[in-house]
């Protein structure tokens, strides 16, 4: 079907953006790559009387460090993030979670920022962006705020995010060597979105053993699990296939994930823990 | 042996190829008529309900809406392909959800879709039964009060004394208690196979315009429109012959593209308003509203003697007709699939039976090989089971059962050319059995299969025209088989034409003769001999006026090469283009074939899977590496279409195997659209070896065998045992999701296997 008529505005900076959101009100909506906004507007499922193109806007765009963070701006598309050398560097388990995504069609327009303010249940960046401990940077007319990722995904399509912000940037820290990531991703056949997936950054001391370690996991429920039990069993110690097989085991301990017809809440569970284990592989 | 440049066995390229590519094929899709409204379908939310009341007041006064209907304005209205039990417009009662209720035709297609919120249609709910083995208990809850009272179906079939029993069919030979009394030991095992949809990328669309004379024309994607013009006819009472179907393309069909769909209704809404009305099905329609595959359950039981042979079998498919019988296009109202419960294999004693039954579900229908792939399924995967119990290699266990030339196969038919052997061995060795795996967790499975070649009643119109060149106005609507270039390689041929000389023309009803449609396998040797037959018609006419121009007796008139000469004195000679002009004022001469082919249940081609697996025990995820498919072929008329056969075929049943399952809870499809009901596409596919075993004995013009349906039926078993092979997990229900592959190996270990 044909999407109900809407008007379209494309500014070309951040604050005419801000105050075509203002002027409109909550019958605005901001258009990105579109990948999930436009399918749901030509089932009718959203009928936005406007849209506001931030794919434009140049200083939207781009992957930069600043010292020891990685900062993408928000319209970057998922194809520059799988494919950069800087992303491949910093955040490896970034470059890997941007190749998963779609097809090739999709990773050369969807955003980053986007697909983050859209929190898809079963979208990649939510949980390798929570392992990562990324930030988003979010501006509105009243000024700019950042938000963790603990506390900008908060359920099933449902962020931080207001209806008068916009996203500028993703925010990585400890993009050093002593720093490593990895995202693995048991895919739905059909769709390709996430059937359970793995989001894992290592930091290491100088003895080799794991200092910290973050892990997050997508398809246990509304917004990417936090698998604490998995962290702290690793933190402190050496990074032996033992070590990494028994901590990875505990994956699934304290989540209790909705099933469906294609995968049972066992048999996620269960996934949980293979695809933790598969991402600690990679990452070391 | 045809040799060299011949037209029959070239790589020719599908006629039908540019225009598909460059855009400018003509579906159904594109019609557009002056004045043309658009017509939508409201569908009943309920699996099982008495409809209370209608009221499409607030509807009708909606912006754009021409029309709206009922089934309380039209009761009484059936429809099917062959027996008629599914309303039009349903009157009294709802059978499940997506039956149709109410329509709407509008100036675009947004407003009749904002119209159909308009409708209200008050429900009284019914207890429903979604279950075909539940809906045959005596208290579950009855779909139709009496199947003997619908039209088209055949009695013998039908089985009123079953409990929401549609029909049965049979097949056997022998003496069953005998065969299994002679047996050492009896093994039985239940499969399940779940609905499939047929895929094709074209939904189903329409345009119907009725004429100021009372002419009723129709556009649709039908590949059987002859079929399709009598069901409309039936369906709203009128005569056949006031129906024209008029031809294009269709964009895919496997089975399912028979039917008239919503082109019953759009009769009713082109009757009310006097415009032209159009529909193009939504794929959420075509899911969960169409005429899928029937799932089945096939308890399957084989008596057994040490040494190997097989002595009985009982084959019981029952097979979920959903809520109608309408979209199967046979009177018996049946998938005949269970015929081949025997495989390709010997055995003296034997019933295969299969049992059709009304659920409160979409309404299935006919899948490429209707039946068969399910059958194939419990039949190649129980054959691995008796292997197996025997302690038998799978490969040596079918050499011993393998029917050969001049016996007869489980169902009482003498074969000959049989190329069994040649085929299993062609596989096999091709797939490299017996060779070590290539890693850890890997496995290869065999199956077969093989069928006979249809015959039936096909026609054409073959003209001669005045430059010289001849037209194949055929009744046959290619739906992308390449029909359509197979003929006019064969009419090149027969007439020692160059190709570009045989134009090929898709004829509408009324002027060409009937055909059944391409399906069964049966296309090139349907119209094969329709064409041939009129090939003949047209050089002895041809002659008659060759010999009246060249003033000599029609016995010595000769012909080659678009030439007639006389025999004596070859310098006497005329060309098609000049008796075109001289003997008809350069208007076409035509002639018209009728033909009969009969069924030979003699002959069948056979096919041999060998599939190599790698299974990931800790997810259950099957990867394919490699398909082998072996076929025994005849004359091959088209090696590229051909080829697409084979491949096209291997796909589709790889996809069954892995992949393919309409999702219905509660009797709702939740596999509503392509993001969730996966086809394989071509990055789910490995290499695909093709062997071919040829001999040109087949029954079509030029010696030529079946190849539509002889890839697509067994892969499925070939996998289920090649993972097996890989994992040790026996799998009785399709599709091999990685889920389902992972549970069967936790079972495993938790027996301690």
């Amino acid at each position: 079907m044909f999407p109900a008529s809407f008007d379209y505005h494309a500014p070309t900076t951040v604050p005419e953006a801000l105050r075509l959101l203002a002027e409109n009100g909550p019958d605005a909506k901001l258009l990105a790559g579109g990948h999930s906004l436009l399918p749901a507007m030509k089932l009718r499922l959203l009928e936005p009387g406007c849209l506001v193109d931030i794919g434009r806007i140049p200083e939207l765009r781009g992957i930069r460090r600043e010292g020891q963070t990685l900062v993408i701006g928000a319209a970057t598309l998922h194809a520059d993030i799988a494919t950069s050398d800087v992303v491949r560097q910093a955040a490896p388990g970034l470059a890997t979670a941007a190749s998963l995504i779609g097809d090739v069609q999709v990773r050369n327009r969807g955003t980053i920022g986007g697909s983050a303010a859209h929190d898809d249940p079963a979208a990649d960046y939510p949980v390798i962006l929570t392992a990562l401990d990324a930030s988003f940077m979010l501006v509105s007319s009243a000024g700019a705020r950042t938000v963790a990722s603990g506390d900008f995904f908060l359920d099933y399509f449902t962020t931080a995010l207001s209806d008068l912000e916009i996203i500028t940037e993703v925010r990585i820290p400890g993009a050093a060597a002593s720093v490593t990531s990895a995202y693995a991703k048991l895919e739905h056949p059909a769709s390709g979105f996430l059937v359970v997936s793995a989001g894992v950054r290592i930091e290491r001391g100088a003895d080799g053993r794991c200092r910290t370690a973050r892990i997050a996991i997508g398809g246990l429920g509304g917004r990417p699990f936090r698998a604490t039990a998995v962290e702290s069993a690793l933190a402190g110690h050496a990074l032996t296939p033992a070590a990494i097989a028994a901590a990875a085991a505990l994956a699934a301990d304290g989540s209790d994930p909705d099933g469906d017809a294609y995968a049972p809440a066992e048999y996620r569970r269960h996934m949980a823990t293979v695809y933790v284990q598969r991402a600690l592989e990679a990452a070391l | 042996m045809l040799v060299g440049r011949s037209p029959v066995g070239a790589a020719v390229p599908r006629l039908d190829g540019r225009e598909k590519v460059n855009g400018s094929a003509v579906y159904a899709g594109d019609i557009a008529l002056p004045d043309m409204l658009w017509l939508k379908v409201l569908r009943s939310p309920y699996r099982h309900a008495r409809i209370v009341s209608v009221d499409t007041t607030r509807a009708k006064a909606a912006p754009g809406v021409r029309a709206v209907i009922s089934g309380k304005d039209h009761p009484g209205l059936l429809t099917g392909r062959a027996m008629r039990d599914m309303p039009v417009l349903c009157w009294d009662k709802v059978r499940y959800i997506g039956d149709r209720v109410a329509a709407v035709a509008a100036d675009t297609k947004e407003q009749a879709d904002a119209a159909l919120e308009l409708i209200t249609v008050e429900y009284e709910e019914l207890p429903a039964v979604v279950d075909a083995l539940q809906a045959m208990e005596p208290g579950a809850p009855l779909l139709h009060d009496d199947v003997t009272q619908y039209k088209g179906g055949d009695i013998k079939a039908l089985i009123p004394e079953v409990h929401n029993g549609l029909s049965r069919v049979s097949f056997g030979k022998g003496d069953l208690d005998a065969g299994f009394k002679e047996a050492d030991l009896t093994i039985e095992h239940t499969f399940r196979v779940p609905s499939r949809h047929t895929g094709y990328i074209e939904p189903h669309a329409g345009v119907l315009v009725i004429d100021p004379d009372g002419r009723v024309q129709v556009w649709m994607s039908s590949k059987s429109p002859f079929r399709a013009r009598n069901e409309l006819a039936f369906a709203v009472n009128i005569p056949p012959e006031t129906v024209r179907f008029n031809p294009v393309l269709v964009g895919g069909d496997f089975g399912g593209k028979g039917d008239t769909s919503d082109l019953p209704i759009a009769y009713l809404l082109a009757k009310e308003t006097g415009r032209p009305i159009k529909f193009i099905k939504t794929y959420t329609e075509e899911l969960s509203a169409g005429n899928p595959s029937h799932q089945s359950v096939i308890t399957i039981r084989t008596g057994l003697k040490r040494d190997g042979r097989m002595v009985a079998r009982y084959v019981r498919a029952i097979h979920d007709s959903g809520a109608y019988g309408a979209y199967k296009p046979v009177a018996q109202v049946a998938i005949t699939g269970v015929s081949h419960g025997g495989g390709s294999y010997r055995i003296d004693h034997t019933l295969f039976e299969a049992i059709h039954i009304y659920t409160n579900q979409v309404p299935a229908g006919f899948f490429r090989a209707p039946g068969a792939p399910q059958v194939l399924f419990a039949v190649e995967s129980h054959t691995d089971l008796l292997a197996q119990e025997l302690g038998m290699d799978p490969a040596e266990f079918r050499r011993r059962n393998l029917v050969l030339e001049g016996q007869e196969n489980a169902v009482g038919h003498k074969l000959t050319g049989v190329r069994s052997t040649e085929v299993l061995e062609g596989a096999l060795a091709a797939a490299g059995w017996g060779t070590p795996k290539p890693g850890k967790h890997y496995g290869r499975g065999i199956a077969m299969y093989d069928r006979h070649i249809p015959g039936g009643v096909s026609g054409t119109v073959l003209e001669a025209r005045e430059d010289g060149a001849v037209t194949i106005l055929s009744p046959v609507y290619d739906q992308g088989v390449g029909a359509h270039t197979v003929l006019r390689q064969m009419v090149a041929q027969e007439l020692q034409l160059p190709m570009s000389s045989v134009k090929v023309v898709t004829g509408n009803t009324d002027n060409t003769p009937f055909d059944p449609g391409t399906g069964g396998s049966r296309g090139t040797n349907l119209a094969g001999h329709a064409v041939m037959e009129a090939v003949r018609l047209l050089k002895e006419d041809l002659a008659k006026r060759a010999a009246a121009l060249l003033e000599c007796p029609e016995e010595v008139v000769g012909y080659s090469s678009g030439q007639f000469w006389i025999r004596e004195d070859p310098r006497q000679s005329i060309g098609i283009g000049a008796i075109v002009k001289r003997t008809n004022n350069a208007q076409p001469i035509a002639v018209t074939s009728n033909v009969d082919v009969k069924l030979k249940n003699n002959i069948t081609c056979f096919a041999a899977h060998v599939a190599e697996v790698e299974v990931d025990p800790e997810t259950g995820q099957v990867k394919l590496h490699r398909f082998v498919t072996a076929h025994d072929v005849g004359t091959i008329i088209n090696p590229v279409t051909h080829q697409g056969q084979i491949d096209g075929g291997a796909i589709q049943g790889i996809g069954m195997a892995l992949m393919e399952e309409l999702l219905i809870e509660d009797g709702r499809v939740v596999t509503n659209h392509l993001g969730d009901y996966k086809l394989p596409t071509i990055a789910d596919i490995p290499e695909l070896v093709t062997v071919l075993v040829d001999a040109p004995d087949g029954p079509t013009p030029f010696g030529g065998k079946a190849i539509g349906e002889m890839a697509n039926v067994a892969p499925a078993a070939a996998i289920a045992n090649a993972i097996y092979d890989a994992v040790g997990v026996r799998l009785f229900e399709l599709p091999f999701t990685a889920e389902r592959v992972y549970r069967a190996l936790r079972e495993k270990e938790q027996r301690g296997g």
